[in-house]
This record gives structure tokens, sequence and C-alpha cells, in this order.
């Protein structure tokens, strides 16, 4: 008898739902929804638009199941994906709203959103400041519980520089919040 | 490595409004939306295999032709009575097992 998918690991979930099993890969989905969803709300500040990212990057997963090795953890795997996906839909809103740098303004703030403590949104701002990639670091690592190594292996960026993206995202957006770091 | 657990730490203020920020660790919702459109997916590389399944299959019908009409041309009457049944059968197959079809 096989075990559940909620209590097999994820290597076994893997391979199962590479096999064409359907609950296998909900569980992974179910599983890590959660670390998706809330690094694809933290790199694009738009809960729909994280939200619709973070469906699609399953469903690219799903798609490329084949070509995951298990080199790096199936929710760095799909981290990656959503880093890259909104890498991507930013580079295609730059183009689209010309040169004027209202980019980040204009989205994540988007008229029909619940209001929301001041703290919050200035949190949300304050990310937005950060570079892509800085922010990235920051949303994997302080806000979620990545490893170094594994935003490393979700970022494509060496250790290092993830390091070093995290320490200095952190600073800035105690500064920008008006914090103090330490 | 207390160097690392630094490196880690939010700072209570960001730690505390992080938090806050989670998305539900169980979301149904979620789970369905994701289920559709991995089913979406799915039907859509099915179709586009069974698509090239049968462009190939026609070019080599059409390719064997000249080859296969003399052997089948005795039982071309009782084949046009067959094949209203054969198409019926082949769709069931298809729909039933469209990998093993194609």
């Amino acid at each position: 008898m096989r075990p559940s998918p909620e209590g097999a690991c994820d290597a076994a979930l893997v391979e199962r739902a590479r096999g064409g099993s359907a609950p296998a890969f909900s569980a992974l989905v179910q599983r890590h929804q959660q670390a998706v969803r809330a690094f694809a709300r933290r790199i694009c500040g738009d809960l729909v638009e994280a939200d619709d990212m973070a469906q699609e990057a399953f469903v690219t997963a799903w798609s490329s199941l084949a070509r995951y090795q298990g080199q790096a953890s199936f929710r760095a795997w799909v981290c990656g994906v959503v880093y890259r996906k909104a890498l991507t839909a930013r580079r295609g809103a730059l183009r689209d709203l010309g040169r004027d740098g209202a980019y980040a303004e204009s989205r994540g703030w988007a008229v029909g959103q619940p209001i929301e403590p001041a703290a919050k949104t200035a949190l949300r701002r304050a990310m937005a400041e950060l570079p892509a990639d800085q922010r990235a670091a920051v949303a994997l690592c302080l806000a979620g519980d990545f490893s170094h190594a594994e935003a490393a292996d979700a970022l494509n960026l060496p250790l290092g520089t993830v390091k070093s993206h995290v320490n200095r995202g952190r600073s800035k957006l105690l500064e920008l919040m008006g914090g103090r770091d330490g | 490595m207390a160097d690392i657990e630094d490196d880690l730490d939010p700072g209570p203020d960001l730690a505390a409004l992080f938090a806050g920020d989670l998305p539900p660790a169980h979301d149904a919702g979620f789970l369905v939306a994701v289920s559709r459109r991995v089913a979406r997916r799915r039907l859509m590389l099915e179709l586009a295999r069974l698509a090239v399944g049968s462009a190939l299959l026609a070019l080599l019908l059409w390719a064997v032709g000249p080859v296969l009409a003399p052997i089948v041309k005795p039982f071309a009457s009782l084949l046009l009575l067959l094949t209203p049944v054969l198409a019926v059968v082949a769709g069931v197959l298809v729909l039933a097992h469209p990998r093993a079809v194609v």
C-alpha cells in the first residue's frame, strides 16, 4: 500500500507526480503554497497578481517536473520560477509604461485593495524601493524561512551575493521605515 | 554560525510585520485554482499530442496508399459498410485512452 501523499517527503511526491499522480502534485502545492505565495506577494506587491503568478509558477513546475533534478529544494525551485516570471513581468510592464518610472507606484497600490495598517503599507513601500534581487533575497531569507543556500538556489545567485543582499536589504528596510539597524 | 543566524534575523519590528502578512497555511481555493490550470495544461498537451499523432498517421497512410490500394480493393465494399462502426470504435478508444492510441 502506498503512503498517503500528505506523509511523503518532497522527493517521493515529485517522483510520483512525475509519473502522473495528481494527488502527489496537489500535496506538493498544498505543502508549499504558503511560502511560494508569500514570496510572490513580497516581490510583486499586488496580491491578486502575486497569486496569479504563484499559480502559474506551480503549473510551470508541473510541466517541467521532468527537468527538476532535485539539486534545490522543491519550494526553492518553484520560488525561482516565480522570481523569473516576476522579472519578465516587470520588464514587460516597464516597456509598456515607458520611461517615467511610475511602474512601482502603479502596481501594488491598486484601487480596490483593502486599507492596511500604516506599518504594513510602509513595509510594502519600503520593499518596493529595494532593487529586485535584493527584495527577492529579503523576501526569502528574512520574511520567509529560507536559508541563504536555499535562496541562492532559488535566485540562481552566488551564496555570498545573497548574504550581502540580505544584509543590505535589511539595513535599507529599517532605514526606510525609520527603525534602527541592530 | 552566529554570523549566519544574525543574518537571518529580521529584527523584532520587521519579523512581526512580515509574519502578519502571510497567506493561509491551507487554502483550498488556491489548490483548486492550480489544479484547474494544470488540468487545462494537461488537456492542451494531450490535444497537441493527438493532433501530431493524427497528422503523422495521415502522412503514413498517404505514403503507403499506393501499396495498400490493390490489397484493400477487394474488401472495399465491406469496409465501406464497416466505416461508421470503425469510426465510433476509434473515437471511443481515443477518448478513453488517448496516450495508448497515439
